[in-house]
C-alpha cells in the first residue's frame, strides 16, 4: 500500500510553497514510496517508554547578556534584497485596491 | 629550498620566518592552475584577497608580532560556510549572487590565526548528497579517478585536500559530509562533537546535526584547526561550554580500550573495507591498545532515522530562502504566492525539494506522531546506546563507508545514495564526534582506490579522537598515500 497519492504530493509541496509540474509530482511519487519504504523499519521497533530526543545536547534556552551590541547596518541588509524601496524590501502588492 | 607541506610545518616556518607566507600561497595558487581543471574542486579561487592576508600575515613576522598559531596556512572554504565579502551558494541556484556581509565564528577564528582563505570549494546543494554529483555549479571529480566521485556532501573540499593543492580545507558534516568524501579521497576528516564548533554563519540544514569540520593530510593537522575553531560563542545558543582539551601528539595507545562493533564488519562491506578495519585494529593492538568486540544493534535505524530528522529540519530552516530578502528572486511574479513558489521550484533542485517535500510531510498532522516523533525516540535509543559503549570502551572503530568511491552517474536512486551513508550518520543523531582516516587501498576494476576507517568518540571527546587518529598514523604510512 502506497504512504501518499499523488494529490496529497501536490498538497505537501504547496504548504512548502513549491509549484510541481505533474511529472515532476510523478517522479517524487516514485522516490518517496521508495524512502518511505526504507522509512517503514522505525514502525516495527518497541518504543514504549522512550522519550523522544529532538538534540543530542543536553542544554537548552541558554541566554546570553541583554547588552546593545553592532549589528550589521541597514544598507548593508538592503543591499542583499532583490527589490526594494527605500528603507524597505519590496514584494508584489498583498492587499487589494490603493492599500492606502 | 622546498616549502613545508603540512599545515603545521607551513605555520611553524612561517611563524619562525624561515619561509613567507606569500611563497606557500603562490605554490597553492599554482597547484591549483595545474590540477583544477581536472577536478573542479574550486567554485572560486581568490587570489587577491588571499595575497592580501599572506602579506598581512609575513607584515606580522617582519614587526616581530605574533601572527597567529595557523600562520599562512592555505585553507579552502566548502561553500556555504560565510567568509565576509564573498560569494556564498551553497551550491545552489537560489543563492545566486549572493555575498556574505559576515564572517562565520570558524572563519573568524581562522583568520585571527593566521590562514589565508584561497577560495571556495563545491559541494552538494545545501549539503544534500554523498557524490557532490548535485551542485548548481558543476560536479566534482576524485583526484584517485577522473571518472569516480569524490564523495560528498563536501566532495570539492576532500578533493583539493587529496590532490595537494591545499592542506587544510573545511567542510560540513550533517550525516557524514566531511568522513565519506574523506575517506573516499583518501584523506583525513573530523566532524566535531555537536556543539564543539560554533554554528553561526554556517547555513543551516538540521541544526541538531550540522558541524563545521577540518580535512587534512594528517590527523596532528586536523587537530590544530580544531584547537583554533573550537569553543563556546554567544551567537550560537548550541555552542559547548566546555572547552576542548588540547590534543596531546605523542605517546601511545595503552590502557585504551577500543571497540569494534560486529554488525558493521560484515559481507555486505567491500573486503578491502574489512582489511582496513582489521589493520587498524593491529595497528592499535601493537600500540598497546586493547581490542573489545562490542554489538551496536540501534544503528542499524540510523538511515531511517535520519532520513526523518534531517528533512524535517531541512523543510523548515529552508522556508528562510523565498526571494525576499536574499537570494534570488523569480521574474514576472503574478502575486506574491507565485514569487515564493516560483523563486523557491527554479531556485532549489531535485534532491533539496524532495527532501523539503519529506521533511514538510512528516511534520504535517497526522503524520508527526507516527513519523517524526518516532524517529526521535529511535534517535534517544540510537544515543543511549552510544553512551551505554562509552561506558566501557575509549573509542570505536570501523569503517567510514562499505565501499571505495562509486563512478559518477551510477547512484540514479536516492535510498542507494542515502545508505552510503549508513555508518556515518549515527554520529550526527548521537551527538558524538568521529574521525576518518585512510587506512589502505583497494582494486576496483583496475583502479587503486583508498578505503578509510573511523574512530569514533563521546560527546565532547574530540581531543582523544584526534590523538588515537595521530598515534595511529605515526605507526603507519597510509596517510601519506597520494593519488599518481
Amino acid at each position: 500500500m502506497g504512504h501518499l497519492s499523488i494529490e496529497e504530493i501536490h498538497r505537501v509541496a504547496g504548504l512548502a510553497k513549491l509549484k510541481l509540474t505533474d511529472s515532476e509530482a510523478a517522479a517524487l511519487h516514485g522516490d518517496l514510496e521508495a524512502i518511505l519504504g526504507h522509512i517503514d523499519t522505525l514502525q516495527s521497533v518497541d518504543l514504549d517508554g522512550i522519550e523522544p530526543m529532538s538534540s543530542p545536547l543536553e542544554h537548552t534556552n541558554r541566554v546570553r547578556p541583554d547588552e546593545p551590541a553592532a549589528a550589521l547596518e541597514q544598507s548593508t541588509l538592503l543591499d542583499l534584497a532583490p527589490a526594494t524601496e527605500g528603507a524597505f524590501v519590496s514584494v508584489p502588492r498583498v492587499l487589494e485596491g490603493d492599500g492606502g | 629550498m622546498s616549502l613545508p607541506e603540512s599545515a603545521i610545518d607551513i605555520a611553524a616556518a612561517v611563524r619562525s620566518g624561515s619561509c613567507t607566507a606569500a611563497d606557500v600561497l603562490e605554490r597553492t595558487l599554482q597547484r591549483i592552475a595545474d590540477a583544477d581543471s581536472r577536478i573542479g574542486a574550486f567554485e572560486d579561487v581568490r587570489a587577491d584577497t588571499a595575497r592580501a592576508m599572506a602579506t598581512a600575515v609575513d607584515t606580522t613576522v617582519a614587526s616581530g608580532g605574533d601572527p597567529g598559531p595557523l600562520a599562512g596556512v592555505p585553507i579552502a572554504i566548502k561553500d556555504c560556510i560565510a567568509v565576509a565579502g564573498e560569494p556564498m551558494t551553497c551550491g545552489s541556484r537560489i543563492l545566486e549572487g549572493y555575498v556574505s556581509p559576515f564572517d562565520a565564528t570558524a572563519i573568524e577564528r581562522l583568520k585571527v590565526a593566521g590562514a589565508v582563505m584561497v577560495g571556495r570549494t563545491r559541494c552538494d546543494e545545501f549539503a544534500m548528497g554523498s557524490s557532490t554529483e548535485h551542485c548548481a555549479n558543476g560536479s566534482v571529480t576524485n583526484p584517485w579517478a577522473h571518472d569516480r566521485v569524490p564523495g560528498g556532501s563536501s566532495g570539492g573540499s576532500a578533493a583539493a585536500v587529496a590532490a595537494g593543492m591545499v592542506p587544510v580545507a573545511l567542510g560540513t558534516d550533517t550525516g557524514g559530509s566531511i568522513r565519506q568524501p574523506a575517506a573516499l579521497c583518501g584523506i583525513t576528516g573530523f566532524k566535531p562533537s555537536q556543539g564543539r564548533v560554533p554554528r553561526w554563519g554556517q547555513v543551516s540544514f538540521a541544526p541538531s546535526m550540522d558541524q563545521i569540520g577540518p580535512f587534512t593530510r594528517s590527523a596532528a593537522d586536523a587537530a590544530a584547526v580544531m584547537q583554533v575553531m573550537a569553543g563556546e560563542d554567544a551567537r550560537d545558543a548550541t555552542s559547548a561550554s566546555t572547552p576542548m582539551d588540547n590534543v596531546c601528539l605523542d605517546g601511545d595507545l595503552k590502557g585504551m580500550r577500543i571497540g569494534i562493533a560486529r554488525e558493521h564488519v560484515c559481507d555486505d562491506n567491500h573486503p578491502a573495507v574489512n582489511q582496513a578495519v582489521q589493520s587498524a585494529a593491529e595497528a592499535a593492538r601493537a600500540l598497546g591498545a586493547e581490542i573489545v568486540d562490542v554489538s551496536l544493534k540501534a544503528t542499524d535505524l540510523g538511515i531511517a532515522c535520519y532520513y526523518v530528522i534531517g528533512p524535517a529540519e531541512a523543510s523548515s530552516n529552508l522556508a528562510r530562502f523565498d526571494g525576499v530578502r536574499y537570494g534570488r528572486r523569480a521574474d514576472n511574479v503574478t502575486d506574491l504566492t507565485d514569487m515564493y513558489e516560483r523563486s523557491r521550484t527554479e531556485g532549489f533542485g531535485a534532491e533539496v525539494r524532495r527532501r523539503i517535500v519529506l521533511g514538510t510531510w512528516v511534520l504535517s498532522a497526522g503524520y508527526y506522531d507516527a513519523y517524526y516523533n518516532r524517529a526521535l525516540k529511535v534517535r534517544r535509543l540510537i544515543h543511549d546506546e552510544y553512551a551505554a559503549q562509552f561506558a566501557t570502551v575509549d573509542l570505536l572503530l570501523g569503517p567510514t563507508t562499505s565501499a571505495p568511491a562509486f563512478k559518477m552517474g551510477v547512484m540514479a536512486d536516492p535510498v542507494s545514495m542515502y545508505l552510503c551513508d549508513r555508518y556515518t550518520v549515527t554520529a550526527n543523531i548521537a551527538g558524538i564526534c568521529g574521525c576518518s582516516i585512510p587506512f589502505g587501498c583497494a582494486e576496483v576494476d583496475g583502479v587503486t582506490l583508498p578505503v578509510g576507517v573511523q574512530l569514533l568518540g563521546p560527546v565532547l571527546g574530540d581531543a582523544t579522537v584526534l590523538r588515537a587518529a595521530h598515534v595511529l598514523q605515526c605507526a603507519t604510512e597510509h596517510h601519506l598515500a597520494v593519488p599518481s
